[in-house]
């Protein structure tokens, strides 16, 4: 033969030779049992001990048709090594957990959790033990008994002191984005003079000491409190509040602390490329263990890449050079359902829900006639921006509160709005009628609908415009990026903004506490009370509801406030984009998280 | 393209009489091509005036959900966009918007480019330096950057874009305007109108102006195409038109999106766009021929 | 020729100024606090530290004053620091330059590939069927929005073929292979516009050259065909292409920006984008510096070739 032949022959018996090993790794083992079992949740032990009291939304079942929240018993042991990348779209700000406005990407894997919220078996999601081994949660005070043999990346316990430290931080530093979720803190008795020196140097090390937060013993901390917060154990699990290593921190610094960070997660910080990239690798001193009793993680690298554009990135998953990522667009799922190298996990308790807010509280805005609110709530149709934007995963929404979520209401005797364009039409009218003011020379009402440069964001508006249109509205679309936008909605003191007609928003939900959808939101004292709401009744209701521990008085109370925001229609939730995570079919093990809080503690490339 | 060749250009053609617009049409059309790209160009004038005729449907509110995303067909033409609106009518549509950004902006630059150039070059001395420096400076900016940096100060829209990409133009006019201008004054009657004691605005009016107008004429034809791209550039980064208003670099932009669902939105307008800007691009170096004595021998580029 | 260097350093350094000017103002005019902006929304809204800021920053103090303390501190590499993840300029520059560089670098590269031998080749038979076609490329090149090349070679070679990685940068460091597979079609896209104008002009020049007076005693000296071409009219020929390719440098960044944003490549152009869409002030004043400086370098250094190949200015 010749020398072309001989060439191909040998191509071909090399190829064979090298695919061997790939084909019998692919090929299923005998079943195996879930490996590296979380230490097992301490059942009831653990709840609090106050009668009838849970923060979890115990009561909840999840959707019966909604996703697979635990995988298909994986084929074949746990292997450990290589390394996988993670597509993120959302560029970092900073490491430090309290003071990150930007997304976690990344950042639960450096940390860990006081408490973690997860799924059981049968789907049910409640709190976890992580670095708290068991909580008790009062009205009073909440103690917190501390995992043990727990250490940071650089050596230092994590111990009483340390939680103190932390906490004290969480509470106290004026920067600290989850101030308003931890009220209730006795803080009677804090002296000014300490506090006021430490807000005077934000960006040193953190020296203030509280009396609120006090050490019980070497691995117990309790806090104080002056008024009761139920949802304390909820915003412990919450990414915002995870420990760091004071040691670091009060070396480092603030800001430098924020790029180089230190937790006592399963891996460790390595680099940050700005705009580029963040690398984590595996924590050695790992406290937890994996199916064959070395410490967990089993994968030794984690990539995580910024792409910002969607059929970039889909385009590296296909190709395998990225192995992850979430929330692709609705447009995307049915291309990726057929690829065979992929997994798509979808869920309906947590999604992407898009909202639309009015500003009642703009004197020369027309949305401070509660009938044109209603009347434009009325004019859109919720399935049909599912459907046209959400493509096969989005749901037309019609309470605030998910499914699932505790102040869910089921019976369904809760109003809501949809989509009666006759209705609008005739409260439109009926406005005008009474204040001839609302409506312009051409004989509709004129507004701007603000929107955040987002692909999404901005063909909703598009969709919007029609709809508003069509009921005697005349709208104009403005969009800004996202710093502009909030600037313009969000009051601050001394600032101007905080005015606007009508604007939409969108944030993750999940069935977690409902006091944090309220709270943030639409409390007047809320960090974004980006509706202006001032309503005594209302706040009223939001505390009463967060300071209860009677789960049926809870849920009363929540009713109350979906029955009162849907009277005044100063906002509403559109639809969701059901939350979904993609990733390589080779990563095995993946457990449903919270949203964007991906663990890939337990996970292994196969 | 060297600027000694346009001078060139404008000396010769100061000498002998200037040639009849008639003349000038003669020689560009006998340019290879030339027929042509004046027949694209006339297409899309007459399709920019004749949109709301031409239309299939509303271009901004015949919104179809159904009918989303789906490629060229008998109901449409060219396609459906995401929200099911009919893609050749929102590319008729854009027409306007492309070729009225092109004529303002370049309009702007041009405007103010020749007063900058002019008086620079005319005047001469210090007010030449300082306002050669500052276009040198401004000149020195990327323009893409330069032209969003402005619209971020200016605001977004359509309006905005036309103003910042006016201003980005200016420089390059300028700088030639007063190319132009240097070798104009000097010219042998410019001298013997000075001498004879003809006041400045007259000189400008009756005896510069005529003369920088031919190479000034060729780049501007040029600058359309340059501009129109500029415009589809910051609408394809978001901050020239906004939605809902069509322009082709808006639906390039959603085509770039939505690439795998729908690919024939990437096509067309950036399709659109091609034809246009190679027909002014045509058009002007038709017109630097014909006004060229020398090219125009040659039998043209 | 030290001379003409010298004449020209000078008069780029108030130019260089008056950029400087500008890159400083802009970010004044951009609506927005810079003191919010650089503390963000925790901290601002806390009175003490909101002020405490403002002195820092000196935003009471009139303007000329701030820009000559930004002047200074810029001279001596203090460029601020970015309001979005608090790295310090300087650094996002150094890590983000090189990749920008490599990109435009790439892209001059494969424009000078194919535009020279084009250009050189039309010139050498005017009209015939190559010119023909070869001008008729060259031009459809200008009239080509480098954006939609880029769309339409993206769902060609990644989407498509899927030969090609749609996007992304992989340091050279990490792996040569992935990097220039990487680069091909973002310096392909970027360097279209650039090649076509090089090709045109390099066939006009030449054919220019070629019908001059000087050129006709060459050949009549008896030297070939060939060595005519190299070394005579090539040399002339040049010196406006030359001027062309310092011209283009702006129009190469420009490109840059949109090329960078496309293929998701971290360069300074996209960071430029970014940082005017965030309103990161310090980054913005820092890039547009960056950017108008090497504007005005590539210039220099074409001014300077220019003097080395144009036999007038050579032997002043």
């Amino acid at each position: 033969m010749n020398r072309r032949q001989l060439l191909k022959m040998l191509g071909v018996g090399a190829f064979t030779a090298a695919s061997l090993p790939l084909l019998e790794a692919c090929s299923p083992a005998g079943p195996a049992a879930k490996p590296g079992d979380a230490p097992a949740k301490p059942a009831d032990a653990a709840k609090p001990a106050a009668p009838g009291a849970t923060t979890a939304p115990a009561a909840a079942a999840r959707p019966a048709d909604a996703a697979k929240p635990v995988a298909a018993a994986p084929a074949g042991p746990p292997k450990r090594g290589g390394q996988i990348t993670v597509v993120v779209q959302n560029d970092w700000v900073t490491f430090d957990p309290p003071f990150n406005t930007a997304e976690p990407n990344g950042s639960n894997m450096i940390f860990g959790n006081w408490i973690n919220w997860q799924a059981d078996n049968k789907g049910v999601w409640g709190p976890t033990p992580d670095l708290v081994a068991e909580w008790d949660a009062k009205p009073e005070a909440v103690t917190l008994k501390l995992q043990k043999g727990v250490k940071f990346h650089d050596g230092t316990a994590w111990d009483a002191k340390a939680a103190k430290w932390n906490l004290d931080r969480l509470i106290f530093h004026p920067a600290s984005g989850v101030r308003a979720n931890l009220r209730g803190v006795d803080v009677s008795k804090e002296d000014t003079a300490a506090l006021d020196k430490m807000k005077a140097d934000a960006n040193g090390a953190f020296t203030f000491s509280s009396k609120a937060v006090e050490v019980v013993d070497d691995s117990t901390v309790r806090i104080n409190f002056a008024s009761p917060n139920a949802s304390i154990v909820s915003v412990l699990t919450g990414t915002g509040a995870a420990p760091i290593s004071p040691d670091a921190y009060n070396k480092a610094g603030k800001d430098a602390f924020g790029r180089k960070p230190v937790g006592s997660g399963p891996y460790r910080f390595v680099e940050w490329q700005s705009g580029s990239h963040v690398v984590l690798e595996k924590n050695p001193d790992y406290w937890r263990k994996g199916a064959d009793g070395q410490p967990l993680p089993y994968i030794d690298k984690l990539t995580y890449r910024l792409i910002i554009d969607d059929s970039v990135r889909l385009l590296e998953l296909k190709s395998g050079n990225a192995h992850f990522t979430e929330l692709v667009q609705g447009k995307d799922v049915g291309g990726i359902k057929s690829e065979p190298s992929l997994s798509i996990v979808e869920s309906q308790a947590s999604g992407n829900n898009y909202r639309v807010i009015f500003d009642s509280s703009n004197p020369e805005g027309p949305f401070r006639n509660q009938k044109l609110r209603q009347a434009m709530l009325y004019a859109l149709d919720r399935e049909a921006m599912a459907k046209t934007l959400g493509f096969t995963s989005g749901l037309a929404r019609k309470y605030q509160l998910p499914k699932g979520s505790s102040g869910y209401d089921e019976s369904e005797k809760l109003p809501f709005y949809w989509y009666d364009k006759a209705k609008a039409e005739a409260l439109v009218k009926e406005a005008i009628a009474e204040d001839k003011s609302l409506a312009g020379p051409d004989g509709k009402v004129a507004f701007t609908f603000t929107v955040i440069d987002r692909a999404v964001d901005k063909a909703q508006s598009e969709m919007i415009k029609q709809m508003g249109e069509q009921v005697g509205f005349s709208i104009t679309l403005e969009t800004l990026e996202r710093a502009a936008w909030t600037a313009k909605l969000v009051k601050r003191p001394g600032q101007p903004g905080g005015k606007f007609e009508m604007a939409s928003m969108r944030n993750p939900v999940t069935a977690d506490d409902p006091d944090s959808q309220f709270r943030t939101y639409y409390h007047s004292a809320g960090s974004y009370n980006v509706a202006h709401i001032e309503d005594k009744e209302w706040d009223k209701l939001i505390d009463d509801a967060g300071a209860s521990f009677d789960d049926a008085k809870r849920k009363q109370m929540y009713f109350d406030l979906e029955k009162r925001a849907f009277e005044q229609a100063w906002y509403s939730t559109l639809w969701q984009q059901n939350w979904n995570w993609v990733f390589n079919k080779k990563l095995t093990n993946f457990q449903e998280p919270v949203t964007n809080r991906w663990d890939f503690t337990e996970m292994w490339m196969a | 393209m060297a600027t000694t060749t346009l001078g060139q250009a404008a000396t010769r053609t100061a000498r002998q009489p200037r040639p009849a617009s008639l003349e000038i049409m003669r020689r560009v059309l006998r340019v290879r091509l030339a027929p042509l790209a004046f027949g694209i160009l006339a297409a899309f004038i007459l399709m920019a005036l004749s949109a709301n005729l031409i239309q299939r449907y509303d271009p901004i509110t015949d919104q179809s959900y159904s009918e989303a995303n789906e490629g060229p067909s008998p109901a449409h033409w060219l396609g459906t966009d995401y929200l099911g609106r009919d893609l050749w009518s929102r590319l008729v549509h854009g027409s306007r918007i492309s070729l009225t950004v092109g004529l303002i902006s370049v309009g702007v630059g041009l405007g103010f480019g020749v007063l900058i150039g002019v008086t620079a070059g005319f005047v001469g001395g210090k007010t030449d330096a300082i306002l050669m420096r500052v276009t040198e400076a401004v000149w020195t900016f990327p323009a893409l950057m330069l032209a969003l940096a402005i619209t971020s100060v200016l605001g977004r829209g359509l309006f905005n874009s036309m103003l910042a990409i006016g201003i980005v133009g200016i420089p390059f006019f300028a700088r030639l305007a007063r190319a132009s201008t240097l070798t104009a004054r000097e010219l042998d009657y410019v001298l013997a109108a000075r001498a004879l004691g003809a006041n400045t605005p007259r000189i400008l009016a009756r005896h510069i102006l005529p003369n920088i107008a031919a190479p000034l004429i060729v780049q501007a034809s040029l600058g359309l195409g340059t501009a129109i791209i500029t415009e589809a550039s910051l609408s394809f980064l978001g901050v020239g038109v906004q939605a809902p208003t069509p322009s082709w670099g808006l639906e390039l932009r959603t085509g770039y999106q939505y690439l795998e669902l729908n690919p024939a939105v990437a096509v067309f307008p950036g399709l659109f766009i091609f034809l246009t800007v190679l027909a002014f691009n045509f058009l002007g170096d038709a017109l630097r021929t014909a006004l060229d004595p020398r090219l125009a021998r040659r039998g043209g580029d | 020729m030290a001379t003409y260097i010298f004449q020209r350093v000078l008069q780029m350094i108030p130019v260089m100024l008056m950029a400087t000017i500008i890159s400083f103002s802009i970010i004044f005019l951009l609506p927005g606090d810079p003191a919010l902006l650089i503390l963000g929304d925790q901290l601002a809204s806390d009175r003490t530290i909101y002020e405490a800021k403002r002195a820092e920053l000196g935003l009471d103090r009139p303007l000329p004053i701030q820009y000559l303390d930004w002047l200074g501190k810029t001279a001596r590499g203090d460029l601020g620091v970015s309001t979005r993840d608090r790295q310090p300029v300087i650094q996002g520059i150094r890590e983000r330059l090189p990749v920008t560089l490599q990109l435009a670098g790439l892209a001059l590269l494969l424009a000078l590939v194919i535009s020279l031998p084009a250009g050189i080749v039309s010139a050498l038979k005017p009209g015939s069927k190559l010119d023909i076609v070869a001008s008729l490329v060259a031009f459809s090149g200008i009239a080509l929005p480098n954006f939609w090349f880029g769309i339409l070679l993206i769902y060609l070679f990644a989407v498509f073929l899927r030969w090609l990685p749609p996007s992304g940068y992989m340091p050279f460091s990490e792996d040569p292979a992935q990097n220039l597979l990487r680069m091909l079609m973002p310096a392909l896209t970027l360097g279209l516009g650039l090649s076509a104008v090089l090709m045109r002009q390099t066939r006009s020049s030449l054919l220019e050259v070629l019908h001059q007076d000087y050129m006709t005693t060459a050949r009549a000296k008896g030297l070939g065909q060939k060595a005519v071409v190299l070394g005579h009219a090539l040399k002339n020929a040049l010196i406006p292409v030359v001027t062309v390719l310092g011209l283009q440098t702006g129009l190469l960044f420009g490109g840059a920006v949109i090329t960078e944003s496309i293929f998701s490549i971290p360069g300074l152009g996209r960071w430029a984008v970014d940082s005017i869409t965030n309103r990161d002030f310090p980054v913005v004043q820092a890039v547009s510096l960056v950017l108008a400086v090497g504007v005005l370098l590539a210039n220099l250094l074409a001014d300077i070739a220019y003097a080395y190949i144009d036999p007038r200015i050579h032997y002043r």
